[in-house]
């Protein structure tokens, strides 16, 4: 039976590997048709014909269409991302100090999106028709509704120009000083992670109402367990799958997030990389750029098809 | 009952908190501004620069839009952009005034030959790099010999330098061009000899003569630069460092300045800028001498023959139904200055004769009439979301003497693609490099081969050959009278480019407590941190 799971895994990560080759190209196609030229961007209105061509050779630009695809493919296997044009440096290394400040934003803000969303839901859920269930689902409501962008320079607006208590912009690493790195990540955190907090609350709220009626939940009080016995082995547990898949499609909506994020809190992240590839139209930076996040949804998914079997051994030990 | 009081009162909340949000100041521009306090906002000046002796000491912090892909091998850096890194640890052999004419900065003295052909640099004595070599004639030539192993436009004139003596060097060129000399001393930056010999270490870090040097470099984010403690000028730089951060979004880089973190931005939207300026907290340095600013016109496609921009008088009805005053005032806030020629008012290159086309709507219609369109015809107008508003305001003031514009909405890399290779269609966006040598700048436009505009524009045999002379001219003096006549003939009696409309007079925002740093005062993307100083 476990094997069945097991197959199943593994037909997922190959669906994986196929949607990833398929966004791979797709996302080079679509670089091929944008017009304008990398090289003379990078160079500049005074490049002469000599220096065109040579950096045109020097990245491989004078090739097929195709033949680039392949090549760079080919180097995915090898470890290798190709070179940036506007950043004169290899991508797998740029994408490697990057990814660090991406995460900085994504774990913490999913993190507390996670324990807050499903706190605030179980609460409403229990206290269901009362003050508390009000105030949330208002809250609730208003998150979800909430655009990033202007979130953002709202939160600029009060905390860093009126109250001077957090600053506007910048990101620094925590091995320089946590403190700072912190007192910088505030902010985005706390705006990245309002709208799938409230998407948690809504659905952990929705879920816990179906379980909370079940008849094996009146039969756990009749036995007499402990009220938080009850809500978190009982009714919780129950109420994870929809939680966990909803969770799953948030954390790769977050990751995509991270472009608006980073832009307006200057966050040397992914994000804020591809936005400057785009603009400069850096193409192998945007496709590397692209699959790493395509990868990390992909991933996610994968992720909540496993924890479906750890919550529910029924799914694990279906024929 | 209880639960509906609450829902209204949780809804007071949130529209209040939302009407706090507005604070008088409009925030269309997305600018999270603090209260403004009230100022001189014509000149939008703060109290004013501080007086007094410079002090030592201190950290100055930019922010910018700009990036560059490496702050220390130079003959890489070919975006003028660029500049503003490689001027802060690197020098080239000549700088701008305040009119746009050359002056000393590592040459002392030049002479030109037109017959040889041939320029001759004295170099200044003392001088030395950022690692202690020395900065001589060997160090110009090898430095000249790596920006032709990249073949630089600015380089490729040269045929061979001479070494004349430690500091004597002469340029023996292939042909001569006028051009050349501006080319080659403002444009070509000198790395010291033995720090090129580990290119891949320089484009990480720098080794010039410039007053900092660069001690940390994270590309996309940050160029840090510390004191140069060999820099040739006595008792400088003041300042112990210079930090450029790159930060892309115009709203936080304001609200970021505004915020304190940093003393001078680069500010690249016009509307924020306005704001910057209503604030009256804040100096904006006004480049005197637009050279390398990027000018706004209109230009009409001329080069096929039977279409109604092909004649002349069309293009000079088009030029006399745009009202540039009214569209200068209106999209500029008071940041730009009207132009009429490719010269800012006051500059080397700027003809006073020129008479441009000033607004008549009535001379409009009659050369239309005389043109063979007394009822007008139908055209395009291409545009991108920025220049939306401005293009607009143009099309229906067209629309008024008949030239009916479609507005034609293209993305920012359809738009380059389109005068790079000139095949747009009726009118479109004419972005012009202001600078004083217009046998270089204008040829790139004018020239039949040149890379912008030139395939959608007459090249008339009088032009060519009025460029050529520009280009050939033997002497400054020759060049500049020449270059004016240039202007009235393109301008005036061809109206080739059509109608140039303004040019924004800078982008940089600073405290009044940075002292001395010129940004953007000679050339846009330069400036001089070596006499920079905080008064705080």
């Amino acid at each position: 039976m476990k094997s069945k799971f097991v197959k199943m895994i593994l037909k997922r990560v190959i669906q994986s590997v196929i949607i990833l080759l398929l966004v791979t190209l797709m996302v080079f196609l679509v670089m091929q048709t944008i017009p304008g030229d990398p090289i003379q961007i990078f160079l500049g209105p005074t490049a002469t014909k000599e220096q065109i061509e040579h950096y045109t050779k020097l990245f491989g630009y004078d090739q097929p269409v195709l033949v680039q695809y392949g090549r760079w493919i080919l180097g995915l296997f090898r470890g290798e991302m190709g070179r940036s044009v506007t950043l004169q440096k290899e991508i797998s290394e740029v994408i490697f100090q990057r990814l660090g400040a991406t995460l900085m934003v994504v774990l913490p803000s999913f993190i507390l999106a996670v324990i807050f969303g499903v706190t605030f839901g179980v609460a409403a859920a229990l206290n269901r028709g009362k003050l508390i269930d009000s105030v949330v689902s208002f809250v609730a409501n208003t998150g979800m509704a909430m655009p990033l962008f202007w979130l953002g320079i709202l939160c600029i607006y009060f905390f860093a120009l009126k109250l001077h208590i957090l600053p506007v912009q910048g990101f620094v690493p925590p091995t320089k000083d946590l403190a700072e790195c912190i007192r910088h990540l505030i902010i985005p955190v706390g705006i990245l992670s309002l709208g799938p907090l409230a998407s948690f609350t809504r659905q952990t709220r929705s879920a816990m109402l179906e379980v909370i009626r079940q008849d094996y939940v009146r039969t756990a009080q009749a036995k007499g367990l402990s009220r938080w016995d009850i809500i978190l082995k009982h009714q919780l547990r129950n109420a994870l799958i929809p939680i966990v898949t909803v969770m799953g499609g948030a954390l790769g909506h977050m990751i995509g997030s991270t472009v608006v994020i980073e832009s307006i809190f200057v966050i040397p992240g992914l994000g804020n990389l591809m936005i400057t590839a785009i603009k400069s139209k850096d193409f192998m930076v945007v496709q590397n750029v692209v699959l790493i996040l395509a990868a990390a949804v992909c991933f996610c998914n994968l992720t909540v098809d496993l924890l479906y079997g750890i919550i529910d051994p029924r799914i694990r030990d279906s024929k | 009952m209880k639960k509906k009081i609450l829902s209204i009162l949780l809804s007071a909340v949130l529209l209040c908190s939302f009407a706090a949000c507005s604070n008088g100041t409009s925030n269309s521009g997305g600018v999270a501004s603090p209260d403004s306090t009230s100022g001189d906002a014509a000149s939008g000046s703060a109290s004013g620069q501080a007086d007094g002796e410079p002090k030592y000491g201190g950290v100055m912090r930019y922010a910018s839009h700009l990036t560059i892909a490496n702050p220390g091998y130079t003959p890489e850096c070919t975006i003028s952009g660029n500049l503003l890194f490689l001027t802060v640890s690197y020098e080239s052999l000549t700088y701008y005034d305040e009119s746009g004419k050359l002056i000393p900065k590592l040459a002392t003295e030049w002479s030109t030959d037109a017959n040889e052909p041939s320029i001759t640099w004295t170099l200044r004595q003392g001088v030395k790099f950022a690692d202690g070599t020395d900065f001589n004639a060997d160090a110009v030539k090898v430095n000249i010999e790596e920006y032709q192993k990249f073949s630089r436009s600015e380089t490729s004139n040269i045929a061979s330098c001479e070494v004349v003596d430690d500091h004597t060097i002469k340029m023996h060129l292939k042909e001569w061009n006028s051009s050349t000399l501006e080319s080659v001393g403002f444009f070509v930056y000198y790395m010291s000899p033995k720090a090129m010999e580990d290119v891949d270490s320089l484009r990480a870090s720098s080794c010039g003569t410039g007053a900092f040097q660069v001690s940390e470099f994270e590309p996309g984010i940050a160029v840090k630069y510390e004191k140069n403690e060999n820099y040739w000028q006595p008792g400088k730089p003041y300042l112990d460092g210079v930090e450029i951060y790159v930060v892309e979004e115009p709203t936080t880089r304001a609200s970021a300045f505004q915020a304190g973190e940093y003393d001078i931005i680069s500010m690249n939207s016009t509307i924020i800028s306005k704001q910057l300026k209503d604030s009256g907290q804040h100096i904006f340095e006004e480049n005197k001498s637009g050279v390398g600013l990027v000018a706004t016109g209109l230009i009409p496609r001329s080069s096929d023959v039977g279409t109604p921009f092909a004649d002349v008088r069309v293009r000079q009805a088009m030029c006399y139904a745009l009202d540039t005053e009214a569209l200068c005032n209106t999209f500029g806030y008071g940041l730009q200055t009207i132009l009429n020629q490719w010269a800012v008012p006051g500059t080397v290159t700027y003809n006073p004769d020129v008479k441009g086309y000033p607004y008549d709507l009535e001379k409009a219609k009659a050369l239309l009439a005389d043109a063979g369109y007394p009822d007008g015809f139908d055209t395009i107008i291409n545009t991108n979301a920025g220049g939306k508003d401005l293009f607009t305001a143009a099309a229906n003031m067209l629309a008024d003497a008949g030239i009916r514009c479609e507005i034609n909405l293209i993305d920012e890399t359809a738009q380059v693609n389109l005068y790079s290779t000139g095949t747009w269609q009726g009118i479109m966006g004419h972005f012009f490099t202001l600078a004083p040598d217009l046998g270089l700048y204008m040829g790139r436009h004018l020239a039949k081969d040149a890379p912008f505009y030139a395939a959608g524009i007459q090249h008339p045999d009088n032009a060519m050959a009025l460029l050529e002379a520009v280009q050939k001219a033997p002497t400054e003096a020759e060049k500049i009278k020449l270059e004016h006549e240039l202007q009235a003939l393109v301008y005036d009696d061809l109206a080739l480019f059509g109608q140039p409309i303004s040019v924004g007079m800078g982008s940089t925002w600073k405290y009044d407590y940075v002292v001395g740093d010129d940004r953007e005062v000679r050339h846009t993307f330069t400036w001089a941190p070596e006499n920079a100083w905080l008064s705080k």
